[in-house]
């Protein structure tokens, strides 16, 4: 029989985590190493803004202001920089939000025919690499050679050898960019428009306002928030955005502040590196990134408190299209055939030429046909080591990566500790921090270091880089792991790691296997790392096509991208046929 | 077995720090299986996550087998793997990557109750075989049903035979047949098995029936503890009362001289409790099935009500009757074969033994109130 009374002093105790605590170690390492990636690379980049041209950023020596001073008085064409880099953001939001909201609005919210189709078919934009569409388009409206250029002189007979389109311009990289982003702002504007709740309409619609009058006055400014919070992530992705200002900008003279950090890093004034100069520029984009981050997210808690969340399963009511349902699927069949056929028919078509010849009828007995650009992709030892370097980055950076944001997401959702919130806010900041300066400050913290120059560092700026998606990822994925299967593992005597590796990770394989797959794609096609990290040494796809482009050899140039793109829709087919067997048992 | 001595734990939430549980303690003695019983929010799962190591408390010991497995005092905390015991949760939280072996076998194959691979085969068919289910050892999780889960987490709680079995509402989840069948047939493994179990629920009648001794748990303490008839028939407490099994009461007069208390309708001799005052009132309080009811005949005798049946029900074993005398109301239960019809008078006899007298105040009332509430709450869920 128990007794009532208090056999011992009531003194409170709580047991004060030791560093050898598995959870402790796990979590505290979890949060060395991401503020490694996020922090120490920042730090070092404000630091190179203060050092004189021709020193490192970590070196002894001089520091000096004049970085700040020169920016301030314009030098290097500062404001023609920040000039151009607004209006190819605002021209590509312009074009690419309405034509986005449209085809959301036929999807979501009107009976437009094939529906699963087009949803297919809007898909197929994200295995392809950017740069190859800015390629496509070179070889379709080039001012000279441009296929379409070509036709249109031919059918009214224009005597000139130029033009009327030209590519090589800030409408061309606008139009381009514009064309590409469409399929990504579909995806989040397709939720926006889910989240409506009809009832809202339904009830204006019965005051007696009609369809159009409801549209207007009551679903747009529902939606506005939302609306504008995907504009403004946009805006942020754009003027981070490096290969449509590398492939066209470079050429047509418009310089913007991701390609401006390119040229002063890659360009050697008088002998002497001025990587303070990037530096000051990429502080700016930080703050340009912080405050539209900072804009996104109170936008994102606006709109959240305008959903209205009703019954499950509920169909918002569906505009009939009647005979104008037809108009309306070959208008996106037509953004389809323009954004992903034309650019790669010509990719594809190049590919087999010796020199690029426009497939026109004057031309059409001497194409001067070919698979040397595919056999000399040997020569190259290109399989040997530039597609096994980039096999090996990208594989690296998504395990690390996974790896990574998968105990940073448990942590963060389990132990509910200080360390592992701050933690995962940390992973949020690379969101603000665009690409091309995320990968400056890696390239100023390990200049004139051994790692220098390793696949290595390109797997840690690759890290740093996709930490941000990958955790939101990875921490909704955590949420759905009901607790007690992990405690159920505690009970029968397993340790915090084991369970953690044996039970968690094991649950969360698909959810890892798409952020792995994601991040391999991603950084498989991405060309602003590689461009700004990769010497002789680490040469990668990326590299390569770039140098044939930029040398003029488009046709090789063009192979080398088909590669990719067939290397990449067989990976992501394997991977998705697996994440499906392992979804469905 | 299990010692828990002033146990406190606090855990914060938005609206500031809660005190789930504020100074529990009892012993469970080796093969005994003890519940704690209470509505939620009682402090009686954050008391068994304690134990299992899953909570942390702020102060207090617990003591499992030899082991003192945490203790403020002495500051020492043992983390759940290292803890000798089982543990089914509500949930089950059967790994769905794994076959019913698999679940079963994990525990023998990684971690502190690590055993030779030859005898792993060995143990979890013993295992499987005591739940029953031996016969689907190789059918991957996600395919059992809610009662044949429940048996493979029993199979891989008891497989590395633990001194302690930890049991978290183990029946909530599975409907009313199923719930009834597993009841006993979790009473009979854990007697055969020789297992000490600690068994949380909000259920009474579980509690009742499958129980060596009970704890009452009501915001973050033990209000009653004892074997489940004591429990039933002697409540010490009014939530108690209210909240296991249901409670008449009427108010009197306390006569400390004549060791009597005076209702409106009645005279009640009892043997009066030490707080009891003279001429202050207090409640007498009496099971529906305490009572004989007899037809009203000539002067009232003591220990008894005379009422009028305001309404009857039957529900076959027992009548259950609603008696009113004056503005009481009383809800008895009677035999079925000896009928009394609406209107008829009865009277309500009460040996002294059955009653139980409490303090008239605000608390006996609220605590009334919340076991009622408590009660009505266990039922629907």
């Amino acid at each position: 029989m128990a007794t009532k009374t208090p056999t011992i002093e009531n003194r409170k105790w709580v047991p004060k985590s030791s560093i050898f605590d598995q959870k402790t170690l796990i979590s505290w390492s979890a949060m060395l190493i991401v503020a490694f990636l996020v922090l120490v690379p920042l730090i070092v980049m404000i630091a190179a803004t203060f050092r004189p041209a021709g020193v490192f950023p970590l070196e002894s020596g001089p520091w000096t202001v004049t970085n700040y001073t020169e920016f301030a008085e314009g030098q290097r064409g500062v404001f023609t920089v920040f000039k151009n880099t607004f209006i190819y953001a605002g021209g590509t939001m312009a074009l690419a939000v309405p034509m986005a909201f449209g085809m959301g609005f036929l999807t979501e919210r009107t009976d437009v025919p094939m529906r699963s189709v087009l949803y297919t078919l809007m898909f197929v934009p994200f295995v392809t690499p950017v740069f190859a569409t800015a390629l496509g388009w070179v070889l379709l409206a080039g001012p000279r050679a441009g296929a379409v250029n070509e036709y249109i002189r031919l059918i009214f007979g224009l005597e000139t050898r130029n033009g009327p389109l030209n590519i090589y311009t800030m409408e061309g990289m606008i139009f381009v960019t514009a064309l590409g982003i469409v399929p990504s702002m579909w995806l989040l504007l397709v939720s926006v428009l889910r989240n409506m709740d009809p009832t809202l309409e339904e009830a204006a619609s019965t005051a007696g306002v009609n369809r159009w009058g409801v549209l207007r006055k009551v679903t747009i400014p529902l939606m506005l928030p939302g609306i504008l919070a995907v504009v403004i992530y946009f805006t942020i992705a754009i003027i981070e955005s490096f290969e449509i200002p590398l492939a066209l900008g470079i050429t047509a003279g418009v310089q913007v502040l991701s390609t401006k950090i390119w040229l002063i890093i890659t360009a050697v004034d008088e002998g002497r590196f001025s990587y303070g100069a990037a530096a000051v520029y990429g502080l700016v984009g930080v703050v340009i990134g912080v405050i539209g981050i900072s804009l996104y997210l109170w936008m994102i808690r606006r709109s959240s408190r305008y959903t209205v969340i009703t019954g499950k399963g509920y169909r918002p009511r569906k505009i009939k299209l009647g005979r104008w349902k037809y108009l309306a699927l070959s208008l996106v069949g037509l953004y389809i055939f323009i954004k992903v056929l034309m650019p790669f028919s010509m990719i594809l078509y190049a590919s087999f030429l010796r020199y690029y010849t426009p497939p026109l009828p004057e031309y059409f007995g001497n194409i001067p046909w070919t698979l040397d650009n595919y056999k000399n992709l040997w020569d190259w030892r290109f399989f040997g080591q530039t597609v096994w370097n980039t096999a090996i980055v990208t594989v690296a950076a998504a395990s690390v990566t996974m790896f990574l944001v998968t105990i940073v997401s448990w942590a963060a959702v389990r132990l509910k500790s200080p360390v592992a919130q701050v933690t995962n806010v940390l992973t949020f900041m690379p969101l603000a921090i665009p690409g091309v300066i995320m990968t400056l400050a890696f390239f100023l913290l390990f200049i004139g270091t051994p790692l220098y120059g390793t696949l290595a560092l390109i797997v840690m700026a690759f890290t740093a880089r996709y930490l941000a998606y990958t955790t939101r990822l990875m921490y909704s994925a955590q949420l759905q792991v009901h607790k007690e299967l992990e405690e159920a593992s505690l009970v029968s005597g397993i340790g915090a790691a084991s369970t953690l590796i044996f039970i968690n990770l094991r649950l969360l394989l698909p959810a890892f296997m798409n952020g792995w797959l994601w991040i391999v794609t991603h950084a498989a096609k991405d060309f602003t790392t590689p461009l700004l990290l990769a010497t002789s040494g680490t040469v990668l796809v990326a590299n390569v096509i770039y140098s044939r482009f930029e040398g003029g050899r488009f046709t090789e140039s063009a192979a080398v991208m088909v590669v990719l793109v067939v290397m990449l829709i067989s990976v992501v087919w394997v991977g998705r046929k697996w994440i499906g067997g392992e979804v469905k048992q | 077995m299990l010692t828990v001595e002033n146990l406190e734990m606090e855990y914060s939430s938005e609206q500031g720090p809660v005190r789930a549980v504020r100074g529990v303690s009892f012993t469970v003695a080796k093969g005994d299986f003890y519940t704690l019983l209470g509505p939620s929010g009682c402090g009686k799962t954050s008391t068994l996550r304690c134990i299992a190591g899953l909570e942390t408390p702020t102060s207090g010991k617990i003591t499992i087998g030899d082991d003192v497995v945490y203790d403020s005092v002495a500051k020492s905390i043992t983390p759940t793997h290292k803890r000798a015991v089982g543990m089914v949760f509500q949930s089950y939280a059967i790994w769905p990557h794994m076959s019913v072996a698999e679940n079963v076998s994990f525990p023998l194959m990684r971690g502190r109750n690590k055993v030779a691979r030859t005898q792993v085969k060995e143990m979890v068919n013993k295992a499987l075989e005591t739940v029953q289910l031996a016969h689907l050892s190789d059918r991957p999780a996600p395919a059992l049903s809610g009662g044949q889960q429940q048996r493979v987490a029993l199979a891989r709680a008891i497989v590395y035979e633990p001194d302690l079995l930890l049991l978290d509402e183990p029946l909530s989840n599975l409907d009313a047949k199923l719930r009834d069948e597993m009841r006993q047939e979790i009473k009979e493994m854990v007697a055969r098995l020789g297992i000490t179990t600690l068994y949380v629920t909000h259920d009474q009648v579980e509690a009742l029936a499958m129980s060596d001794q009970i704890a009452v748990m009501y915001e973050g303490i033990v209000v009653q503890e004892g074997p489940p008839q004591e429990v039933y028939l002697r409540p010490t407490s009014a939530f108690t009362a209210n909240f296991v099994g249901k409670t008449n009461v009427i108010t009197g007069e306390v006569s400390t001289k004549d060791q009597t208390i005076t209702t409106p309708h009645s005279l009640f001799k009892v043997p009066l409790p030490k707080w009891a005052k003279d001429t202050e009132s207090a409640v007498v309080a009496f099971r529906p099935e305490a009572v004989s009811l007899s037809l009203a005949k000539g002067k009232v005798p003591d220990n008894t009500i005379r009422s009028k049946v305001y309404t009857t029900s039957f529900v076959g074993e027992v009548l259950e009757y609603v008696l009113e005398a004056g503005d009481n109301r009383f809800r008895v239960k009677g035999d079925p074969f000896t009928p009394y019809s609406i209107g008829q008078e009865v009277d309500i006899h009460l040996p002294a033994d059955r009653i139980l007298v409490m303090p008239s105040d605000d608390k006996t009332m609220a605590d009334l109130a919340a076991g009622q509430a408590a009660a009505e709450e266990a039922l629907q869920k």
